[in-house]
């Protein structure tokens, strides 16, 4: 195992410890009215992994994309009530554009323009919302204080299926705007669908433990249902869609790492291309990663419930924790249908070149 | 809980990779352009076409990661991977070295004695020596461990008598690897006392019939051995472990890219036709599906197989790979169809001639390799187990 490779394994061991100290299913259950932890956001804060992912000279706490990727996958695994994914996403995003990266919780969004209403901003009443956007005098980043409240004087505008605040935030008066390189929206853009996928990718992978723990242990016509083979076809199945979803974010992860720093911000048609899946286009191996992981949620939630029975319904049962999130993670930063059509305009685009699909599909033209 | 673990981490592709994808490509480009072959859907099982392999084998590209000194290229599974995937992103006919380059040659260089080593090895990387699988038989198809042809030990060797059913290739194959029964079941252990000997088809005792697909095409036969005796030194591995060596070798036979690619030409056709006229949101979207999961898919057999070159052994992995790659093969022909106005037609050009070998060779690739349902009973009882 490499030095990095070391790092990286016992970064993701901190992470799963503080998050499966902080995150039991009663904890994140009594979060549910507000969406958020203050507890365990100070703890994830007083060891700096809110911001990993980010250079120190930036107010990050140094490592790189796989690092913050590992801790997002886990906050989505462990159901984490606090916007964790949205802050490493928020950090970098700064990073790159020159910017300091305010202190507390930060949230991402992409705008269509300057004086435009945000919707359903992830956490928006208590993160700072970091709003990218471009316009005729080139791209920009807007950062806008908390709409406020909460803790649980509620405020906002909404939530999503797991009691996730997603709140509308005004693009108005009150916001900082900083001119920012170009593809500053695009690279916000992928940050958004990357880490989302990688909240889907944590939480199908925890939805599919709890149920291969669930048909060992409950018991029907005198065994385990493990041992019924049309629940071992549903489980395989799970695993399956589990596989897909992580095969496609870590590929993503890759591409997205492999872009050189000076140009992590690629024009449209991305950058050339090196041979194979650590390079490419980032742009399309991100956006079939969100497709996948959107696809793929709703088959592992499907299935999870199906095999776990009435009991895991209901509002005690930690299963919803997980599957509630993967229902409404699916539809945020890129519904499937929306990354399908995207990939699939790219892919007809691609197929008028010389060579047909393969060489861009193999991220090797 | 750990999450995570399903899936090997991704090793990064070799330095060479590159410039060997680009030689191949050329070399695809140009035989393609002599008219030296068609693009076919499924051409890892139909294009048996030995001057091809032969010239495959010229230019190092079968037995990649054979040894030099047995008379191949000492490169690494990865390169071959590359160079494989090209080739049946091609749909280019690689039938008849296919079994040998994939695991015949892994087979020998893992299990195999200094003779066969040296009797065999630098003819496969030649391209120039093809071999069939000897593993189902008319009574023993899921259920691998109950086969029944037996070898009896006799002097300096082994009298093998028995019957192999779905042996692709046998009649052109110069050889074949067959697990047979050398000594009885321990009580309820029926793993035990099988053993994997290399039997060469051309020779007496040794009678080959064809089985004749739907297609009217001849892959498959079945192979009936009236006690042909088989010397000791064309045992493989080690009398007894039969069992074990064919479940390592089939984590190769189970991840690889043509559990993705049989049908890829079919997509390709489908979206040079899609891409030639101003096609809708709806269209987009069913071939983004495919492709996103396509592209998903080969992100899994890669690190199924870097897992398998580093000697990991990622059983539950790889027969995910061919679960969800063998579905999406399938998947790609129902877009296909929904798609295009060109119907099936095993005499028709271009998507009616694709749709048509896709459309009848489709229910071998769920079935091929182990049966999708063996193999997720494989991926729970693994679930369970870790």
């Amino acid at each position: 195992m490499s030095a990095a490779n070391g790092e990286r394994e016992l970064l993701r061991q901190t992470v799963e410890d503080l998050l499966a100290g902080h995150c039991t299913p009663s904890r994140v259950a009594a979060a549910a009215g507000s969406g958020w932890d203050a507890a365990l956001w100070r703890a994830l804060e007083d060891t700096g992994l809110t911001l990993a992912g980010s250079p120190e000279e930036a107010g990050g706490s140094g490592g790189d994309l796989l690092a913050a990727a590992g801790i997002a996958a886990a906050a989505g695994a462990a159901a984490a009530p606090v916007p964790l994914a949205e802050t490493l996403a928020a950090g970098m995003l700064l990073a790159r554009a020159g910017l300091t990266i305010p202190p507390g919780p930060l949230t991402v969004a992409v705008a269509r323009e300057r004086g435009a209403t945000l919707p359903r901003v992830p956490y928006g009443r208590l993160a700072t919302t970091v709003a990218a956007g471009s316009g005729e005098g080139g791209d920009w980043l807007a950062v806008i204080a908390p709409t406020g409240r909460d803790e649980t004087g509620q405020s906002g505008t909404g939530r999503n299926l797991a009691g996730e605040p997603r709140d509308e935030v005004a693009l108005g008066g009150a916001a900082e705007v900083h001119a920012a390189p170009a593809g500053t929206a695009d690279y916000a853009r992928r940050l958004l669908r990357l880490f989302r996928s990688l909240l889907i990718a944590g939480a199908a992978q925890r939805t599919l433990d709890l149920t291969v723990t669930y048909v060992q242990e409950r018991e029907q016509f005198g065994r385990p249902l493990a041992k019924f083979p049309t629940v071992q076809q549903e489980l395989a199945r799970m695993a399956g869609e589990v596989a897909l979803i992580a095969a496609a974010t870590q590929a993503a992860v890759a591409a997205e790492a492999s872009l050189p720093a000076e140009a992590s911000l690629p024009a449209e048609d991305g950058l050339p291309a090196e041979d194979g899946l650590a390079a490419g286009d980032a742009v399309s191996a991100v956006l079939a990663a969100k497709a996948q992981a959107s696809h793929g949620a709703g088959i592992v939630a499907a299935i999870a419930h199906q095999l776990h029975g009435a009991i895991g319904t209901t509002e005690e049962h930690r299963l919803r924790l997980t599957t509630t999130r993967l229902w409404s993670w699916r539809d945020e930063d890129g519904s499937e249908a929306e990354c399908f059509a995207e990939l699939g305009r790219a892919a007809l685009g691609a197929a008028t070149q010389a060579g047909g699909l393969w060489p861009w599909l193999s991220g090797s033209p | 809980m750990r999450s995570g673990t399903l899936l090997p981490p991704v090793r990064p592709w070799p330095a060479t990779a590159a410039g060997l994808r680009s030689e191949v490509r050329e070399f695809l480009a140009a035989e393609r352009a002599a008219g030296r072959f068609i693009p076919a859907c499924d051409a890892w099982l139909s294009g048996w076409d030995e001057s091809f392999s032969r010239r495959l084998g010229d230019r190092g590209w079968v037995g990649m990661t054979i040894p030099a000194e047995y008379g191949g290229h000492g490169r690494s599974a990865l390169e071959r991977y590359v160079v494989v995937e090209e080739l049946l992103a091609a749909g280019a006919p690689v039938a008849a070295h296919w079994v040998s380059d994939r695991q015949v040659g892994p087979n020998l260089l893992r299990y195999g004695s200094e003779v066969l080593k040296q009797r065999y090895l630098p003819a496969i990387a030649q391209g120039a020596c093809y071999f069939a699988i000897g593993l189902s038989e008319p009574d023993a198809g899921s259920d691998l461990a109950a086969v029944r042809t037996t070898g009896t030990r006799v002097d300096g060797g082994w009298t093998v008598s028995g019957t192999k059913v779905w042996t692709s290739g046998a009649h052109r194959a110069h050889a074949l690897i067959a697990l047979l029964r050398t000594g009885p079941p321990d009580g309820r252990q029926r793993h035990v006392g099988l053993s994997q000997l290399l039997i060469e088809l051309d020779q007496p005792g040794v009678t080959i019939r064809p089985i004749i697909s739907m297609t009217g095409e001849h892959h498959f036969n079945e192979v009936v051995f009236g006690d042909v005796f088989v010397p000791d030194e064309q045992v493989v591995g080690t009398i007894g472990d039969g069992w074990a060596q064919v479940t390592s070798e089939l984590a190769y036979e189970r991840s690889g890219p043509e559990r993705l690619l049989s049908t890829f030409v079919l997509l390709d056709a489908l979206a040079g036709e899609l891409a030639s006229r101003a096609g809708d949101a709806d269209e987009a979207r069913a071939v983004g599906r495919v492709v996103s999961r396509l592209w998903a898919g080969r992100q899994m057999s890669l690190a199924v197989a870097g897992a398998l070159a580093d000697g990991e052994a990622p059983e539950i992995a790889a027969a995910l790979v061919k679960d969800v790659g063998t579905r999406l093969e399938n998947e790609i022909i129902e877009v296909a169809r929904m798609l295009t106005a060109a119907v099936p037609d095993p005499e028709g050009a271009g998507m009616a001639g694709l749709l048509a070998q896709a459309v009848l060779h489709a229910p071998g690739f769920t079935l091929r390799g182990g049966t999708n349902e063996i193999l997720r009973g494989i991926v729970a009882r693994g679930l369970a187990l870790r």
